[in-house]
Formats: structure tokens, C-alpha cells, sequence
């Protein structure tokens, strides 16, 4: 897991810099892209974001100790603050193409929803990492191999969590 | 926007060290993740035009 996650925020950065290029290229149309994002919405998204990979740590610390239904109840937590980040992000893109903002609307808003609905999938696949993680801890008896499947769906739940923290800044603050 | 970079950077590592716990992980590890961060902030700071 810590070789694609590795991997995977490797790519993110390109991403990152990619964005960073073109807006050089055409820093007005970026400000005002900016400047229109829900900036609201998208700060609530970061705040559910680190509560669940809070929960998420809380849930891995207390899996290493006596088995407890505290674990599954805290994956279950994570698991809803993703579900509301997700229903966060289909309210937004649902007001910016009721504004006639779409993917094809310029390049900042091509980057927009190209890099959320990107974060967007890798929530998802958390959500039902979590679910997993749920599913398995409420059996109260672990065997080895959970134990690495619950360390692995931590980190991965935490880099899903820490990219979002700099796309926020990067598309919604960047005015 | 450099501020709010840093401040960006500085979560970024709290989730690093804390949440995935690699204040306690090999040093190879936090090494090639402690370059991501500044890395990536780095690069932002640099890449970013106002």
C-alpha cells in the first residue's frame, strides 16, 4: 500500500504543477475561477475530511489493543464524514452547472472538475475501504492479515485526506 | 497565497507524521515523504504567479 499511495501522490504533484503552469498562462481567468468556487462548501469538506482521518487514526490505534466495538463504530464515523463530503461535492458541481459552468467552460474550470471528480473517485474507493474495515472489525477477532488490511486502509484513507488539503488551497483559495 | 501555502504544507505534514503515524516509521519512509511535503511546497510557492 505505501508504494501506491507513494505513487499515487508522485502523480498528484505532476498534477499539481500542471495547474500551476497553465495558470501562469492565464492567472485572470484562474483568479476569477477561483473566486467563484464555494469557498464555504469547500472549507466544510476539509474540516470532514480531517475529522474522518482522525476517526480513521483513532480506530487503527485502538484495533492494535484489545478487540472492541469502538473500532468498527469509528470506522462507521469516517464513513459517514466521507459519504457528506461526497454529498458536499454533488451539491456543488449540481450549482455550477446550474450556473451553465461545465468541464468545457475554460481551462480553470477544466482542472476543477477534472482534479476533484479525480479526488472524488479515490473517496469513494475509501468509503468502501472503510465499509471493509467495518465489516471485518466487527467481528472482534482479528488474524494478521486484517491487521495489515486496517493499517493500509488508514494510510490510504490519510493521503486521500492530505491531497484534498492542498487542492483546497490550490483551486479554492488561489484568488 | 505564500502563507497559505505554508499553512497548507504544515497540515500536510501533521497528517503525515501523526494520523499515518510516520514519526514512528523507518527513517527511509518519513524521509521520501518529508521531501514530498516540502517538495510540493516548494514547487507551489515557486510555480505560483500572481
Amino acid at each position: 500500500m505505501w508504494i501506491f499511495v507513494i505513487g499515487d501522490m508522485a502523480i498528484f504533484a505532476v498534477l499539481f504543477a500542471v495547474f500551476l503552469h497553465y495558470r501562469a498562462l492565464d492567472v485572470a481567468t484562474f483568479q476569477l475561477g477561483s473566486a467563484s468556487t464555494n469557498q464555504v462548501l469547500g472549507a466544510l469538506n476539509t474540516v470532514l475530511l480531517l475529522t474522518s482521518s482522525w476517526l480513521v487514526a483513532g480506530a487503527v490505534k485502538l484495533s492494535r489493543g484489545t478487540p472492541t466495538p469502538a473500532v468498527p463504530r469509528l470506522f462507521g464515523g469516517a464513513m459517514l464524514c466521507g459519504t457528506a463530503f461526497g454529498v458536499v461535492k454533488v451539491i456543488e458541481y449540481t450549482e455550477k452547472i446550474g450556473e451553465g459552468i461545465s468541464v468545457w467552460t475554460n481551462d480553470f474550470f477544466m482542472f476543477y472538475f477534472v482534479l476533484t471528480s479525480v479526488h472524488f473517485l479515490h473517496v469513494v474507493i475509501g468509503i468502501g475501504f472503510l465499509g471493509f474495515l467495518v465489516f471485518r472489525t466487527r467481528s472482534l477477532v482479528l488474524a494478521d492479515n486484517d491487521r495489515s488490511t486496517i493499517e493500509a486502509g488508514g494510510v490510504y484513507w490519510h493521503m486521500v485526506d492530505l491531497l484534498w488539503i492542498v487542492l483546497f488551497v490550490l483551486l479554492y483559495l488561489a484568488v | 497565497m505564500v502563507g497559505l501555502i505554508v499553512v497548507a504544507c504544515i497540515k500536510v505534514r501533521l497528517v503525515i507524521l501523526h494520523f499515518m503515524e510516520i514519526k514512528e516509521a523507518p527513517l527511509l519512509l518519513r524521509g521520501v515523504l518529508e521531501v514530498w511535503v516540502v517538495g510540493v511546497g516548494v514547487m507551489l510557492v515557486v510555480m505560483y504567479k500572481v
